[in-house]
């Protein structure tokens, strides 16, 4: 249900991002994801081989996903008030760097797309200098 | 063959005219200056005659033999000079690398800057004057000098360096001798071409574990080798150690393959050597893709435009700084390709510090 946290350092590791990560997942994983001062215990078995145990207190935990919505829309009311707590919701409509606003409004136009203008594609977010 | 070669030299030394197979009449004033020039003028008759396209190869294998028969073997020696260096040692190891060795480039066919070790190899072995060098010294110490060692390997191999910093093709020849109970050979009796062989002492000792370490040198495939030829063979005349397969493999003169395949043939801590080897190259392979991508990375962190300022995305960062039980992850959501995943490694600055786990479910 989770990926793999067996390898996390605490110390090294500040920050974990969790990409695409529906909210049916975070949901069974409550604990982990409120980076609670307890210890959280994952990959548990009948025998417990794979099983590790993780301090995450303060550690920053991301998702990124673009299906948020509807996974938060078809889960229940119950799990729909647990997420709106313990979450701080961003919706991301434009791209999060800035803008080059010396550029002239053809090359704003333009900036978007990758230097390689046959492949259009409005990233990475590359100086165009 | 025989019978042409000894007349010809007959005739010269009469100071007679002597034609040459080639068509090239030669006559010589003296006994003496057939002397002086015999070296040249013999080597010239051999190449003309390897290179006749009449002859059949049990003609060229006559030919060949009959040179090797009559084979003066002070021809190539120069004039006696006292360097006062000597093979004093069991066995050595000698690298010709004269003037001679480098090839003209324009005389290789399809020949270009960037090509590989293989493909290099592959032109060099059909170039005629390149095979005529190592075909040089393979006679001079496998067939006049076997005399005076016990046993020799001679193998021709190209120098890369040299090609992948300037182009240049060069051969380089190697040597190993055996002297047996012979001490004090002069060096200056093994020049060749004008060129005095580099030597380095294979072992001080004569120890038969480390004596032949410089005859496998000569003798395998290693990366640029062209051609080689010895009296001393290795699993026939002495055993093979891995210990000289790993330091081959370590100085990148044999490839992987190479490398497998001798270990396999060694059979001494084969298993063992295969496993280490597939190890180092595997970490190697890991090593290489990291440093790729940790270049890749800084090249494009360098171009990358500053990103917005949120303040939820503020708000909930700055949470963190004072100690709760609990806390608050960020979910940030919406279309493809606005940035998320590369925004999150800057809430923490560091690349090293934030931890990206590419599959979530």
């Amino acid at each position: 249900m989770i990926p793999d946290l067996s390898k996390f350092v605490r110390g090294t590791h500040e920050l974990i991002l969790f990409d695409n990560m529906s909210a049916q997942a975070v949901l069974a994983h409550k604990k982990v994801f409120q980076a609670s001062v307890d210890r959280v215990c994952l990959g548990n078995s009948p025998t417990n081989l794979n099983m590790v145990s993780l301090w995450l207190w303060k550690i920053r935990m991301v998702i990124a996903s673009n299906c948020w919505q509807a996974d938060v829309a078809a889960a229940s009311t119950a799990d729909v008030g647990w997420l709106s707590q313990n979450s701080v919701n961003v919706y991301v409509h434009e791209p999060l760097w800035e803008p080059d606003v010396s550029a002239s409004s053809v090359d704003r136009e333009s900036e978007e797309y990758c230097c390689n203008q046959r492949c259009r594609s409005p990233f990475p977010p590359y100086s165009q200098t | 063959m025989h019978v042409l070669k000894t007349r010809f030299i007959k005739q010269a030394k009469m100071g007679l005219p002597a034609a040459m197979p080639d068509g090239a009449v030669l006559t010589f004033s003296s006994v003496k200056a057939f002397e002086k020039k015999k070296a040249h003028v013999l080597l010239q008759w051999w190449h003309a005659a390897a290179g006749c396209g009449d002859l059949s190869d049990d003609s060229r294998v006559f030919a060949r033999r009959a040179f090797v028969q009559n084979y003066d073997p002070g021809l190539f020696v120069t004039p006696y000079e006292d360097t006062g260096k000597c093979l004093n040692r069991p066995t050595c190891l000698l690298t010709y690398n004269g003037a001679w060795g480098k090839l003209n480039v324009s005389e290789l066919a399809g020949y270009a800057r960037d090509l590989s070790a293989d493909e290099l190899v592959a032109r060099v072995r059909e170039h005629r004057p390149a095979r005529r060098i190592f075909d040089t010294v393979v006679y001079f110490f496998l067939e006049t000098q076997r005399r005076v060692f016990n046993g020799a390997c001679v193998t021709a191999e190209l120098c890369m360096d040299t090609y992948r910093h300037s182009g240049v093709v060069r051969v380089l020849i190697h040597v190993w001798v055996d002297m047996g109970r012979r001490k004090n050979i002069e060096v200056v009796s093994l020049k060749l071409n004008d060129v005095l062989p580099h030597t380095s002492v294979v072992c001080l000792q004569r120890s038969t574990k480390q004596k032949y370490s410089g005859a496998f040198y000569t003798w395998v495939d290693k990366i640029g080798s062209l051609w080689s030829a010895g009296t001393v063979l290795p699993w026939m005349h002495y055993g093979v150690r891995d210990t000289w397969i790993t330091d081959l493999f370590a100085t990148h003169k044999i490839n992987k393959a190479t490398a497998r395949g001798l270990y396999i043939r060694a059979i001494s801590n084969a298993k063992r050597n295969v496993g280490n080897l597939e190890f180092v190259v595997t970490a190697n392979d890991k090593k290489r893709l990291n440093a790729q991508e940790a270049a890749t990375k800084r090249r494009m962190q360098g171009s990358f435009r500053p990103w917005r300022v949120l303040p939820e995305v503020d708000d909930w960062n700055c949470h963190y700084e004072c100690d709760q039980y609990r806390y608050r992850f960020l979910v940030l959501d919406g279309p493809s390709r606005m940035g998320k995943t590369r925004y999150c490694g800057s809430l923490v600055g560091m690349a090293e510090c934030w931890w990206w786990i590419v599959r979530g479910l």
